[in-house]
């Protein structure tokens, strides 16, 4: 699903971010991604993301290059994978609900089809009676499911997730970390980038190691869906295009 | 299909959201298209209906050359056959004074001169130069008014009036225009374009953030420039809509200043087709090349 060759990110400003990062991530598995502060997570998810282009090596995302990619198709890629970050990255102008659909929005889906998908997909995380509130008025676990739903409503292959729990309490950071676990078992496969060890062993999960931008160590497949599909199941069959458009 | 107009549905609503997000911006922006579109529209139509109406004028135009009054018939006839030479004189009438008279009597109202004395009416010999039916260029204007002043020296040559005079002046003032013209238009296109692409460069950079998210749910370019696309659009429409609006009043006044206390019978027709289609086409450029600028330099990633 998801494989590394000798990926090495060099930022303009000299610093190694990553260096020589070689893996594979299956589809359906659930993987941490561990490290202190400075280790390269966030880089790793941002190349995944064609954020920004690997210095050296390559990168394939469902069999693609993404060295490959015409700037015009990252979009399409993108839609493969859903996003979370650490800050949220809420719309600070839309309610919850048109949050959750702008990831349906722009697939041109009609607002019809949109109301009972987000309906769901809000019930999933625990925020159904929250559609019509602003952001600003949610706390910071709310807020952050918000973003899990926006991530989840176009029933992408892949989840990345940049220290979601970074901005939250342990219990809330549990409570994060299972609805993660969740759409893994529906099908997902999940990349979590975290710093908080304490989290590495709440769920079976591989754990990959980062430090200073090396992959310091690799648990391996620990849990592996058996039926694993390109989707998250559980809700309708898929119609995100592929990113090849 | 239906996904054109649910598209079209969102980039409207989003559109909206802008125009709302800064009103007062909009407002600038949109009144600086309407002026630019008013000052551009009419520098333009001063400069080509300005000839055009001092075409027509220049071309009836009349020259008197009073004579003494001592002048004898054979000494006015020999100026009269000096001024026929010219190329450009279509005829020359020799009026005596007491003809002269009788036409001026003619302008004047009867009671004004109840009671007058009869030479108390000014008259003198005079000749009734018409000039031939032609379009006269400035350069010939300068030529007839070398050729008078020449005259002026002519022996029993008392007086001439040239109506045509100010024409002279109104050509050079209209030359001021031109250059001026083309120089301030320039200068107010450019603010135009400036204000649009401020305000939606405001727009953009104040949804910075918001367009970095829609980027990273997968949003297309185009699926995230449409909605300033429109905006620009909206702008540009409604600074059209404005400059027809007020040069539709400036037209009527205009119209009544010239036709009504002037009592000159020139037909001024500001809002002609050529004014309403500069308008609309000018203005959507406008609002569309502002957007255009604003979204190219910050929408890359
Ligand atoms: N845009 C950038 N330009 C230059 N250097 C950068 C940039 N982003 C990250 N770095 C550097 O790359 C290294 C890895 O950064 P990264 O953000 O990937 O770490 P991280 O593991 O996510 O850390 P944290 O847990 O603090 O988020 C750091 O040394 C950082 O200073
Ligand atoms: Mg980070």
């Amino acid at each position: 699903m998801i494989e590394l060759y000798h990926v090495t990110k060099r930022y303009p400003n000299g610093v190694s971010a990553l260096t020589d990062i070689d893996v594979a991530v299956q589809a359906g598995e659930f993987c941490f991604l561990a490290g202190p502060s400075g280790a390269g997570k966030s880089t790793f998810i941002r190349l995944l993301l064609c954020i920004e282009p690997a210095t050296e090596g390559q990168i394939l995302i469902k069999g693609r290059n993404l060295r490959m990619l015409r700037p015009a198709s990252i979009p399409y890629l993108r839609r493969n994978m859903g996003v979370v970050f650490q800050n949220f990255r809420l719309l600070p102008h839309r309610n919850v609900f048109d949050n959750v659909a702008i990831a349906l929005e722009i697939l041109g889906i009609s607002r019809r089809e949109i109301v009972p998908r987000v309906e769901q997909t809000l019930d999933m995380v625990g925020l159904s009676d929250f559609d019509r509130h602003m952001p600003q008025m949610l706390s910071g676990g709310e807020q952050q499911r918000v973003a899990i739903a926006r991530a989840l409503v176009n029933e992408p292959a892949i989840l990345l997730a940049d220290e979601p729990t970074g901005n939250l309490d342990p219990t809330l950071s549990l409570e994060i970390l299972n609805i993660f676990s969740d759409i893994h078992r529906r099908g997902a496969t999940v990349i979590f980038a975290t710093h908080d060890v304490t989290l590495l062993d709440r769920v079976p999960a591989r754990i990959l190691s980062l430090n200073r931008g090396y992959l310091v160590s690799d648990s391996g497949a620990r849990f592996v869906q058996r039926d694993t599909t390109d989707a998250v199941p559980g809700t309708a069959a898929s119609d995100t295009p592929g990113f090849e458009d | 299909m239906a996904l054109l107009s649910t598209r079209a549905a969102y980039f409207c609503r989003e559109a909206l959201k802008n125009l709302r997000f800064s009103p007062f911006l909009a407002l600038v922006s949109t009144s600086t298209i309407a002026v630019s579109l008013i000052l551009v529209g009419l520098f333009g139509y001063t400069l080509l209906h300005g000839y055009q109406i001092l075409d027509e004028v220049g071309r009836e135009l009349r020259i008197s050359v009073y004579l003494k009054p001592t002048t004898t018939k054979e000494q006015a006839d020999v100026v009269a056959n000096e001024v026929k030479a010219r190329p450009d004189v279509a005829s020359v009438t020799v009026l005596s004074a007491e003809l002269d008279r009788e036409r001026n009597r003619q302008l004047l109202s009867d009671d004004l001169i109840a009671g007058l004395d009869e030479t108390a009416i000014p008259g003198s010999p005079v000749l009734d130069i018409t000039l031939t039916n032609d379009k006269r260029e400035q350069e010939d204007f300068d030529a007839l008014q070398n050729w008078l002043q020449s005259l002026q020296s002519v022996d029993g040559v008392d007086d001439i009036e040239f109506a045509a005079d100010k024409f002279r002046l109104v050509y050079s003032i209209i030359d001021i225009i031109e250059m001026v013209g083309l120089i301030i238009c320039g200068v107010i296109l450019f603010a135009a374009i400036f204000f649009t692409f401020s305000t939606i460069k405001l727009a953009v950079l104040a949804r910075r953030e918001e367009i970095e998210v829609l980027r990273l749910v997968g949003a297309t370019d185009q699926f995230i420039r449409t909605p300033f696309y429109l905006e620009g659009l909206v702008q540009g429409v409604l600074g059209s809509f404005v400059a027809v609006c007020i040069v539709w009043v400036i037209h009527l006044r205009i119209r009544r200043f010239v036709q009504v206390e002037q009592a000159i019978n020139v037909d001024i027709n500001l809002l002609g087709s050529g004014m309403i289609t500069w308008f609309v086409v000018g203005g959507i450029t406008l609002g569309l090349l502002g957007s255009a600028l604003s979204i190219g330099r910050h929408l890359r990633i």
